[in-house]
């Protein structure tokens, strides 16, 4: 049995929903969930025992969110070396930057889609990396031996954003789809070396649940569900449903540390969406 | 009993030697400089230039003013990685423009109107772009793609030198090395960084005053052709050369470097009511400040050598110091900005250097 603590922001709910339609076909794997909203989460501290909980000083500054911690988890901290591994989800990554880039240039070998601006295949990738070292978690969250840290990434907006406000940088990239995705996974990997560097293990979002062109398939942001239960609205486009959550569970069981590292600088195992390792 | 009549009698203290150097504090700036037109921070801003030149644009940008940038990286890429690749040094990844015939001619190439000769060097079994060897530091697979990338670059070069309100450009160097044929100049001797030094295809030119002066005139022209009111800001870059190929020595070469830009930058100014001039190089050289603008090698200006000059910039315009952060700049952004302020340039010329024995 392989105990995983799932902790993280408003995404742990999909992680959640999608955990009871696929519980049956993992009996060997014992799940425990801890999240709250993303401001929250944020001021959330790590002890060096691992433990994750709530400091006095932000619950008297504001007393409502003691409350809040309690609604969603029943509990007000959450023990994490008790579990084997960790699955940080709805992990903040620079997506928009991505985009952005891919919008506005051409990458060679990668992305010749007309673009003004070109950048090399190598100048990419320094900027990849440097991009995903800006989203490493602080020192504590680094080198763990036991449990093992993977972070799953938040995942593409729905496509059903596209006729959304603010949306210029994945309209341009649906109009011209080429090497799109390829660029993602190429940041993928530079992340995945990058937090690898750290002892922490990179979960993409799932390849099938995407689109070419970087967002996810609109039925995946179907009935998606807030952390305390009720449906997101139709205008939410950044949480993802039941479905999705299972699919990441499949990738993360298929492909997920076992346990306790080794030797924490060693560079971990790469987490494809495709669920190889 | 009167003193006898004298055009120098009566002028203000900034006039005399004693009064505006000698008596001066250490390391005041002093008065140099009296803006001929103002500089505010909603003006679009394009810098270009030497070394020297991509401190001036940092210290624009930090300071506020609207810096424009035709090839940005999201800000949260480190300086390091951009400046490796030629990013965020000037409003276009053309890399360093020591001479004014180098300006010139990638004014005309971007227009379409010149095509240098040689335009890709071999480094290696790589390839790098001969104009800015240094924007690619691996240099590229092949030449059709170094050809590729400056075509693209070219797009932007257009568009950063239609849109400036204000070109500012450091002049640098006066010596260059050119295409025999063509007359093609290089930013850089080939051989220092990509290519193979040919005596038969490449020869030394050292450009006097009116050359220098003609080739910035053509630039200027040109550039008021589409952008009729755009105005230019001029300065010299302190900097000495890391060597020269003059043959004399090289503090001799130098002076006479400096002193043909410097006449020049006096020309325009004399010339163009829309040209003004910075006296950065006044500033960061002047006996008053004892060399303490300069780092241990003489040469590199030191980061309060920048601060003083930038600062007296910033005071004849009326204009504080940086702005204060949003409350929503990043934190990564606000370390760069801060970081900004003392990181180090990307100067080719100093590979120069290694040819030292």
């Amino acid at each position: 049995m392989r105990r995983t603590h799932v902790i993280g922001t408003s995404h742990v709910g999909a992680i959640r929903e999608g955990w009871q339609t696929v519980a049956d076909r993992f009996p060997d794997e014992e799940m425990e969930f801890f999240a709250a909203t993303r401001p929250l989460f944020e001021r959330l501290h790590l002890d060096d025992r691992h433990r994750l909980y709530l400091p006095d000083a932000v619950a008297a500054r504001v007393p409502q969110v003691r409350n809040t911690l309690m609604k969603i988890n029943g509990t007000l901290s959450a023990d994490l070396h008790n579990s084997d591994t960790v699955l940080w989800a709805g992990f903040r990554w620079p997506m928009q930057e991505i985009g952005r880039i891919l919008a506005d240039q051409d990458i060679d070998d990668i992305r010749v889609a007309g673009a003004d601006r070109r950048m090399s295949r190598r100048a990419f990738a320094a900027v990849c990396r440097d991009l995903a070292a800006g989203f490493l978690p602080d020192a504590q969250w680094r080198g763990w031996r036991k449990p093992a840290l993977t972070v799953l990434l938040m995942p593409f907006r729905s496509e059903s954003a596209l006729s959304a406000p603010k949306m210029e940088v994945w309209n341009a990239l649906t109009a011209r789809d080429d090497g799109v995705d390829t660029a993602f996974e190429a940041f993928f990997d530079q992340m995945a070396e990058v937090f690898a560097d750290h002892g922490i293990a990179v979960l993409r979002p799932p390849a099938e649940a995407r689109r070419p062109f970087g967002m996810t398939r609109a039925e995946y942001g179907v009935g998606s569900r807030g952390l305390r239960g009720p449906e997101h609205s139709d205008e939410d486009y950044v949480h993802m449903n039941a479905d999705y959550g299972a699919l990441c569970l499949q990738h993360y069981f298929a492909g997920a540390p076992e346990g306790a590292l080794g030797d924490p600088m060693q560079p971990q195992p790469k987490i494809h969406a495709t669920g190889e390792c | 009993m009167d003193r006898p009549a004298s055009p120098y009698r009566d002028l203000p203290p900034r006039a005399y030697w004693r009064s505006a150097v000698a008596e001066r504090a250490p390391l005041d700036p002093g008065d140099l400089y009296r803006p001929r037109f103002p500089v505010t921070r909603d003006m679009r801003i394009v810098t270009a230039g030497s070394c020297f030149a991509q401190h001036v644009g940092r210290a624009l940008r930090t300071s506020g003013f609207n810096v424009m940038d035709f090839e940005p990286l999201p800000a949260r890429v480190r300086d390091e990685t951009a400046r490796r690749y030629g990013y965020r040094l000037f409003s276009a990844r053309y890399g360093n423009i020591y001479t004014a015939r180098q300006l010139a001619q990638l004014q005309a190439e971007a227009d379409g109107a010149l095509s240098p000769a040689l335009p890709v060097w071999r480094k290696g079994d790589r390839f790098v772009d001969a104009q800015r060897p240094g924007v690619e530091p691996d240099g590229l697979e092949s030449e059709a793609l170094v050809l590729r990338h400056r075509e693209a670059h070219l797009t932007c070069v257009r568009k950063a030198f239609r849109s400036a309100d204000l070109f500012v450009f450091t002049f640098g160097l006066t010596e260059a090395w050119c295409h025999r044929d063509s007359g093609t100049v290089y930013p850089t001797a080939p051989g220092t960084i990509a290519g193979s030094f040919d005596p038969q295809q490449f020869a030394f030119r050292n450009f006097d005053v009116p050359a220098v002066l003609a080739d910035f005139c053509t630039f200027r022209e040109t550039l008021r052709q589409s952008r009729p009111d755009a105005r230019f800001l001029v300065t010299v870059s302190p900097v000495p050369l890391t060597a020269t190929a003059t043959g004399q020595h090289v503090e001799v070469a130098s002076c006479y470097s400096k002193s043909v830009l410097r006449a020049v930058c006096g020309m325009l100014t004399e010339r163009f009511e829309d040209v003004d001039y910075f006296p950065s190089f006044e500033i960061i050289t002047s006996q008053n400040a004892r060399g303490a603008y300069y780092e241990a090698n003489l040469r590199n200006v030191a980061p309060q050598g920048v601060e003083t000059a930038m600062g007296a910039f910033r005071a004849a315009h009326g204009i504080g110091d940086a702005p204060e952060p949003e409350p929503d700049e990043p934190r990564r952004q606000r370390r760069r900005r801060r970081e900004d302020r003392t990181e180090d340039v990307v100067c080719e010329e100093v590979l120069l250097e290694a040819f030292s024995r």
